[in-house]
């Protein structure tokens, strides 16, 4: 387990970096100029004098390497920056908007489990029946819409019906549930059907009838036999969903006025704020590795089959 | 060696072939099919609800909707071809290198692949345009960028292991033309679980660009969009909830033909390891 | 009973962190709030405009502010005078106190300018020029040389705080609220400081909501969220009726300018403009009173020029403007050359006359659908325009108007500085430092014009200059081709009155009543 964790590891470290010098890169071949954007807005003439002296400040006027250099050696100090448009660090505009979309992203995945599971067992129950295929319907479905399109009847139906301060703009847990589900929908029904899938199968697997032969009740095979054999990989769906709610979010709390991540970049984005846009996709993209190294390594703590064998499959 | 035999009906292909193809269709005649000018202002008629001259109603301009939708259809699903297309044939040419470029091709491009696929799609693709401008060209560009390493993922496995079965190496040995090998031996492999997985980045592909394009980043006005649309329909979601059928149901199609074909597809193909959704 | 644990864990997590999010739509009673736009604040030093632009929540205060005539008027200096080439003495307010006590005092001024003042290029204060004449008194330089520099202390961002709070988290101002409470892109609250030397606002608290969508802030007055909503976007406009119960649309004089500003200097196929013919043909060819009924519900007027008479002393007379006259327009077009095909359309030696037109300034939405409406007019003298629709500010300089890839470039825009010179020099002389403008320059004989406004020591005297400049800019070189003037909007639960300006920066929401 010790030696799995430490290959982890180095492979998640290594990742980060590389993926630090994509959201570096990205940025430093940006057309465009954020720093005559900025004074522009700010009404000053953009005479070579403030140019330079902007430029100078956001650190725009060396070569590359060095850019890269500076920029590593100030990350490692968690220094993100100052945002052109705010002029506040970065990093604090990180921590203010971060628990927004992680609050988003937690009551998501926690609806996304409820949701595949129960969809999911209830279907295996009866796995020719109606309600599998009106849960196949539904999935199809509910895959086809667009979350945001989804979010907008949403929040028109909720304006119509409570009023539209009430939908959008809630700072409360409650305010959370149904952004939530929304972007819940289609990954739980999805998984669903895959829990489906794999609980008719393992059923017919012979540690399964085993267990029914020596009269064990459902409760325990489903959570002791079924269970332990299919968690690993349902574990590692479930934290690939972490990806898309991330980018999910930013639809939603766009469309919810929630003032998380994707709010932030979607300002960046209008303000050219290149450092806030750099650390976006840089928090983002750790965010996810660190996800799915959590799940990987959860779901090898879960399976004992797992983890005598290789980190590269 | 490939056995054919009558297969079993398959409703979801065919139906996702049919709307496939009526939706083509549609996106080439699109000129011809609208009822209206789909850029004509009318500021007397604004925000009408459906009725017989306005089947979808009008805009906040006064344009009419269904119009405004039968002419997006080139736009949002030719771009979303484009961008598609984009990220197919990049992710092909990595997965080539890979397999055919011995060990270090094969190391490089799976290190490529496992940094780019670490980041959210969308959040790849936002960072892009927000950085490029928002415009129709970034926005394909965008979303090649961000797709592509998923794709190269599972071609890359894909080709793998179809390059590696006996036979395939039994062709290279006897001397087989490689070109003759790809199309005589490997694609007739890859093929169907290909076709499975285009289908579904063809139908992730039309929700993201739409998704740009409703978040203000996609194609500018005033060429409709169908996210476009949607971004103009927001504003007036409570008291002019008509605004969301047009686009919604086209995307909805759209996104569902593709996803019926891959579903129909899938069946056929049988294959486990492509339980993605 | 892996999994119930994992949801317990997750229901305690996620409350405990719904709990570090406060709730904020719940205000103190007699709390007046108001729906601004995106939270455009910038804390970093040089750049700092927190509380002070967009919205200006009244924590600090300049020198002067502009009054009805858009002429600086005491405010935080008390008189002035300009003693010649560009050196002043100026006269401070006195008891004038700071929210946390301090005295506003040369000393507290000179620190405070060095700050806030000396660090605004448009403005030109030579910091080592600040002197300490007596308690109550400075004396400071232009480095410019300027008569005007007092002038242009009426802009927001020459507000004066403290300089100790360098992080700028609690801007400590001589204003008539102290700021309370500011978490970024959220909210920012204010409450009323006792000691103002102006007196009591009525209102005693205030809390400036940032709400970055239009329609959002639209539909929070509705449900009354807010009671005012100060940042105004024209296509709000298009949602509200015209005796509409829930919203109450207050507007000033005509201040902004809706025009088309031509290229003079673009490069083949852009070059078409260069034609003072062509320009003026085009001019003659808009039916503006058919725009000001169509655009910002009927509450623009037909404009003459890019300022309004009532600025600056300014006046009716100049410049002429254009009325509309067709036959004239054709008759131009005709000399120029430009001879109509049998489609109606005109061209020369095989070159049709396309025009592309730039929609818009700061966006397409703020002027739709005024491009389709000139478009149509154009095409009524034989003029074919190809539109342009740009919603992103960035991609309109940076693809069109700082390269000149155009002919017609719309804007809808305004001078919110009391220098009378501003304007025009910024966007009319051939050394402008905006770099987009240099395509508008009509050339030496406007710029000698408002060089001269520029150096000129007497207010009449610059007023004069600026009056004839304005007048050569658009009657003789058609160098933009206004449109409409329209006014500032501000928004209003019904029963709510507050005292309209030109410049919403400069009304104080905390003097609001608030009625039945």
């Amino acid at each position: 387990m010790r030696g799995r964790l430490g290959r982890r590891l180095l492979w998640t470290l290594t990742t980060i970096a590389l993926m630090s010098m994509v959201a570096f890169l990205l940025v430093a071949i940006a057309p465009g100029d954020p720093v005559v954007a900025e004074l522009r807005f700010m009404g000053v003439p953009a005479t070579p004098n403030t140019v330079e002296a902007l430029r100078r400040e956001f650190d725009l006027d060396a070569p590359l390497p060095v850019r890269y250099a500076r920029w590593i050696v100030r990350l490692s100090r968690l220094d993100l920056g100052e945002s052109i448009a705010s002029g506040r660090p970065v990093a604090a505009e990180l921590a203010r908007a971060l628990p927004w979309t992680l609050q988003l992203a937690f009551v998501s995945l926690v609806m996304i489990v409820a949701l595949s599971l129960s969809t999911g067992l209830a279907a295996a129950l009866h796995p020719y029946g109606r309600l599998t295929t009106f849960l196949r319907g539904l999935t199809i479905m509910a895959i086809s819409i667009p979350v945001y399109w989804l979010a907008l009847a949403a929040v028109g139906l909720g304006a119509v019906v409570l009023g539209w301060s009430t939908v959008v703009s809630d700072a409360s847990l409650g305010g959370l549930l149904l952004p939530a589900f929304i972007l819940s929908l289609a990954p739980g029904l999805a998984i669903g059907r895959v829990v489906r899938q794999r609980v008719i199968d393992e059923r017919l697997e012979d540690h399964v009838r085993l267990a029914v032969a020596l009269g064990r009740s459902p409760a325990q095979i489903l959570i002791q036999d079924v269970g332990v054999v299919i968690g690993p990989s349902l574990v590692t769906m479930w934290a690939t969903t972490f990806g898309y709610l991330l980018g999910g979010a930013v639809v939603v709390e766009r469309i919810f006025d929630r003032p998380g991540l994707g709010n932030l970049a979607l300002h960046a984005i209008a303000a050219r704020d290149y450092p806030v846009l750099q650390a976006y996709l840089l928090c983002a993209g750790v965010a996810f590795v660190l996800v799915n190294a959590a799940a990987d390594l959860l779901s090898a703590w879960l399976d004992p089959r797992l983890r005598r064998s290789r980190v590269d499959d | 060696m490939i056995k054919t035999q009558a297969l079993p009906p398959n409703p979801s292909l065919i139906w996702g072939l049919r709307l496939a193809a009526l939706l083509l269709l549609v996106a080439l005649l699109s000129p011809s099919l609208t009822p209206h000018d789909a850029y004509a202002i009318n500021l007397d008629r604004r925000l009408e609800a459906p009725s017989f001259e306005y089947p979808f109603g009008t805009d906040r301009l006064g344009r009419c909707v269904l119009s405004r939708t039968v002419l997006g259809t080139r736009a949002s699903l030719g771009l979303a071809l484009l961008a598609s297309a984009g990220a197919t044939v990049a992710a092909l040419a990595l997965s080539v290198v890979a397999v055919f470029g011995g060990r270090s091709g094969d190391r490089a491009v799976r290190l490529l692949i496992d940094v780019f696929i670490s980041f959210p799609s969308l959040v790849l693709a936002l960072a892009f345009v927000g950085i490029a401008g928002p415009s129709a060209f970034a926005a394909v560009t965008a979303i090649v960028w961000a797709w592509w390493p998923s794709e190269a993922r599972v071609m890359r496995s894909l080709l793998d292991s179809a390059r590696h079965r006996n036979f395939v190496d039994a062709a290279f040995l006897a001397g087989v033309h490689p070109v003759r090998v790809v199309v005589r031996h490997i694609l007739p492999q890859v093929g169907p679980a290909l076709a499975v997985r285009t289908s579904l980045e063809m139908s992730s592909v039309i929700v993201a660009l739409s998704t740009l394009s409703f978040l203000g980043l996609g194609l500018q006005p005033p060429h409709p969009e169908w996210g476009t649309m949607l971004n103009e329909a927001w504003p007036f979601v409570g008291t002019a909830p008509h605004l969301l059928f047009g686009p919604g149901l086209a995307l909805i199609a759209s996104v569902l033909a593709f996803n019926l074909i891959a579903e129909g597809l899938r069946v056929r193909v049988d294959s486990r390891q492509l339980q993605e959704w | 009973m892996k999994r119930r644990t994992f949801l317990k864990a997750g229901l305690v997590a996620s409350s405990a962190a719904a709990n570090c999010v406060r709730t904020d739509r719940e205000a103190p009673k007699g709390t007046l709030r108001v729906g601004a736009g995106s939270d455009r604040y910038n804390t970093a030093p040089g750049r700092f405009t927190l509380t002070t632009s967009r919205p200006n929540a009244h924590v600090g205060e300049p020198p002067a502010r502009p009054n009805n005539r858009f002429e600086a008027r005491p405010w935080l200096f008390e008189s002035w005078t300009h003693e010649g080439e560009g050196a002043y003495v100026a006269h401070l307010r006195p008891g004038v106190l700071f929210h946390d006590g301090t005295a506003f005092t040369a000393d507290t001024f000179i620190t405070s300018a060095r700050q806030f003042i000396a660090t605004r290029d448009f403005i030109g204060l030579d910091p080592a020029s600040l002197r300490r004449v007596d308690d109550g008194s400075v004396r400071f330089r232009s480095k410019t040389g300027s008569a005007l520099m007092v002038d242009n202390m009426t802009h927001p961002s020459a507000c004066l705080f403290l300089p100790r709070d360098q992080a700028g988290r609690k801007p400590i101002g001589t204003g008539p609220y102290r700021m309370v409470r500011y978490e970024p892109q959220r909210v920012l609250e204010v409450e009323r400081f006792d000691g103002y030397w102006g007196g009591q606002s009525k209102q005693p608290r205030v809390m400036y909501r940032f709400l970055a969508d239009p329609q959002t802030r639209l539909l929070a007055l509705r449900a009354s969220e807010v009671d005012i909503v100060s940042d105004v976007v024209p296509e709000m406009l298009l949602s509200i009726e015209k005796n509409d119960p829930g919203v109450t649309v207050l507007r000033s004089r005509p201040i902004r300018y809706a025009a088309l500003f031509c290229n003079l200097h673009g490069a083949p196929p852009f070059h078409t403009l260069r034609d003072l013919r062509v320009r003026r043909a085009l001019a003659l060819a808009i039916d503006r009173e058919a725009l000001a009924r169509v655009m910002y519900m009927g509450q623009a007027v037909p404009a003459r020029g890019v300022l309004p008479g009532w600025m600056f002393n300014l006046g009716d007379e100049f410049p002429r403007g254009f009325g509309m006259d067709t036959a004239q327009a054709t008759r131009l077009l005709d000399d120029a050359g430009w001879t109509r095909g049998a489609d109606g359309m005109r061209a020369r030696d095989g070159q049709r006359l396309r025009l592309r037109m730039v929609s818009a300034f700061p966006n397409a939405s703020s002027v739709k659908p005024m491009p389709e409406m000139l478009a149509q007019m154009f095409s009524t003298i034989g003029v074919a325009t190809e539109i342009v629709e740009v919603e992103d500010e960035q991609v309109y300089y940076s693809a069109y108007a700082d390269r000149g890839q155009a002919d017609l470039f719309l804007e809808l825009a305004g001078n919110a500085n009391a220098d009378p010179t501003f304007l025009l020099y910024n966007a009319f002389h051939t050394a402008t430092p905006w770099p987009s403008y240099r395509f508008h320059a009509p050339g030496a004989e406007v710029d000698a014009r408002l060089d001269a406004a520029r150096h000129g020591t007497v207010r009449e005297e610059i007023v004069a200059h600026v009056r004839e400049a304005h007048r050569l800019i658009v009657d003789k070189h058609v160098a933009v081709v206004p449109l409409l003037s329209v006014p500032a909007f501000v928004l209003t639960r019904p029963g709510v009155a507050i005292n309209m300006f030109e410049n919403v920066d400069w009304i104080d929401f905390g003097d609001a009543t608030i009625g039945a």
